[in-house]
């Protein structure tokens, strides 16, 4: 009889945990997952740019860019991105640089800008690294085969060289993405509305911490592991011959 | 036209060396290089290894820069710092020792690429063109295969088609069989006989010797930095003059 009565307890507890919390706050976390794919898309956009330029800059034998992309490498990757966030958020306006601005229409704020920003460029200069490794890694001869069939220099690398190297260094790239999705949970800090500065929120109002964390790590997880399986996929698309060509190209040199 | 000095038959020659000098560092590996080559010519070059054949292949299509001397090219001179380098690329068609397709591009689509992106001819022309060259070196059946499934007799012979493609007024093989198991050599060597018959203007590096006697017009044999003997192969081989030049045969011809 007391087990029993135990037992019926319990079960309240289990039901309000799915039953209120949550589910009457889910609209904040989709709203949350929103701008965290959002801030995601951006940030990947900026630092596969940059990461591109970068990492070709490293590799060119002339002098003064390759100092400034080696210089901005070493800057991103050697100091916190939570101190980079900050930094951005609050340094950049000070040095007059506004980034509040109007995009087809939508207000985007401080906060958003600076912290895409800083997340673009702190991942960007990880991209960069890892595409380098790739350009390293192509034979001499594939740009020389290019380069005497009459390809200027930006043809051999965006026709020749760069497709080659980018499918070489799709898993670590596909790590790096993941990682910078997980990363701009940091951006909550300076007020981005994120899907961690909702889940704050929603603790702020319901105290339900446990609850409302576990769930928060699930709305993550149904972002990282989505975009693993792209990648993996990409992998699949794009290299089906990729272990094999290798392994014969080594044999050769 | 302009560039006509004392030509034995009263042609331009296609590629000119005058007194051209090479270093990589401290290395002086061309040493004052004067040759020409006419066109028509099949030219093979030989000589001890490390004396500059692939320098001297390289130095045509500007993948080297010389650094003293002129050399002149379809009417361009390399050592002219505002020369058009990419016009002579697409001009001088290179086939290297290993091969060098690229592997994320189809048998064809490596075809097709500088034709398209240099030439500037549309896909379905350079598609057209890519199947009748592919069709020349025997191996239109794996249009649509990728490198890394042909052997490598088969890829060599795509990147010949991937240089002819270009419409080259030169073909510079280096090494083209080196890296080949022996039964693959043949069907290299059948379409690079098929090109001078046809006509085509060929500087080859090879070590393969009955070929060179067979197709050469001339032998070039390099040694200490300069053209140490040039002759038709019959006097080559069979009359060697200078003194390195007997010595090397004597070594190569051994085995
Ligand atoms: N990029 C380079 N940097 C430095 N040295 C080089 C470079 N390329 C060639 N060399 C050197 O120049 C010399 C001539 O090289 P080259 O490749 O032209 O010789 P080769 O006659 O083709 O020899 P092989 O028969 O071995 O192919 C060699 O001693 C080589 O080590
Ligand atoms: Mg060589």
């Amino acid at each position: 009889m007391i087990l029993l009565a135990e037992a019926n307890a319990a079960a309240p507890a289990v039901s309000d945990y799915f039953g209120s919390a949550i589910v009457e706050y889910l609209p904040y976390f989709l709203r949350g997952m929103l701008m965290t794919i959002n801030i995601s898309f951006w940030a990947a956009i900026v630092s596969f740019a940059i990461g591109l330029v970068v990492a070709v800059l490293r590799v060119t034998p002339s002098g003064g860019l390759k100092v400034v992309a080696t210089a901005f490498t070493e800057f991103f990757r050697n100091t916190p991105l939570y101190v980079q966030v900050l930094v951005f958020y609050f340094g950049l306006p000070k040095l007059g640089i506004q980034l509040k601005f109007s995009f087809f229409g939508i207000e985007v704020g401080d906060s958003f800008s600076a912290g895409t920003l800083a997340l673009g460029l702190y991942t960007g200069a990880y991209v960069a690294e890892a595409i380098r490794s790739g350009l390293l890694a192509i034979p001499r001869g594939q740009g020389e085969a290019a380069r005497s069939l009459g390809l200027s220099v930006l043809q051999t690398l965006r026709l020749v060289v760069l497709p080659q190297a980018i499918r070489l260094v799709l898993p670590p790239l596909g790590n790096l993405y993941s990682a910078m999705l997980k990363n701009s949970a940091l951006l909550s800090s300076i007020g981005v509305m994120d899907l961690m500065f909702q889940a704050d929120f929603v603790n702020n109002r319901t105290f339900k911490t446990f609850e409302v964390f576990t769930s928060v790590v699930f709305f993550y997880l149904m972002l990282t592991l989505p975009m693993g399986w792209f990648v993996h996929w990409l992998e699949k698309k794009y290299n089906p011959l990729r272990a094999k060509t290798l392994r014969l190209q080594g044999a050769r040199i | 036209m302009s560039i006509s000095v004392d030509q034995p038959n009263g042609r331009t020659p296609l590629i000119e060396f005058r007194e051209v000098h090479k270093h990589f560092g401290k290395l002086h590996i061309l040493r004052g290089v004067n040759e020409k080559i006419m066109e028509g010519e099949v030219i093979v070059i030989l000589g001890p290894s490390g004396c500059g054949k692939s320098t001297m292949l390289r130095c045509i299509n500007h993948l080297e820069k010389i650094d003293g001397g002129d050399l002149i090219v379809d009417g361009i001179n390399l050592g002219d710092p505002h020369a058009n380098v990419n016009r002579i690329r697409g001009e001088t068609g290179m086939v290297f020792q290993q091969f060098n397709l690229f592997p994320h591009l189809s048998v064809l689509q490596n075809v097709m690429l500088a034709p398209m992106k240099v030439r500037g001819i549309s896909k379905d022309a350079a598609r057209e063109k890519g199947l009748k060259l592919l069709k020349r070196v025997g191996i239109e059946e794996k249009a649509d295969a990728f490198p890394i499934q042909l052997s490598g007799g088969q890829q060599q012979r795509v990147a010949i088609a991937r240089s002819l493609a270009m419409d080259p007024k030169i073909m510079l093989f280096d090494e083209p069989t080196s890296a080949l198991d022996p039964e693959m050599i043949r069907e290299v060597l059948d379409v690079m006989r098929g090109l001078a018959q046809a006509g085509m203007t060929m500087a080859i590096v090879t070590h393969e010797m009955a070929f060179a006697r067979e197709v050469a017009n001339r032998v070039l044999f390099i040694d200490g930095g300069k053209v140490c003997e040039s002759g038709t192969p019959a006097e080559f081989f069979d009359n060697p003059k200078e003194e390195r030049a007997k010595d090397f045969l004597s070594k190569i011809l051994k085995h």
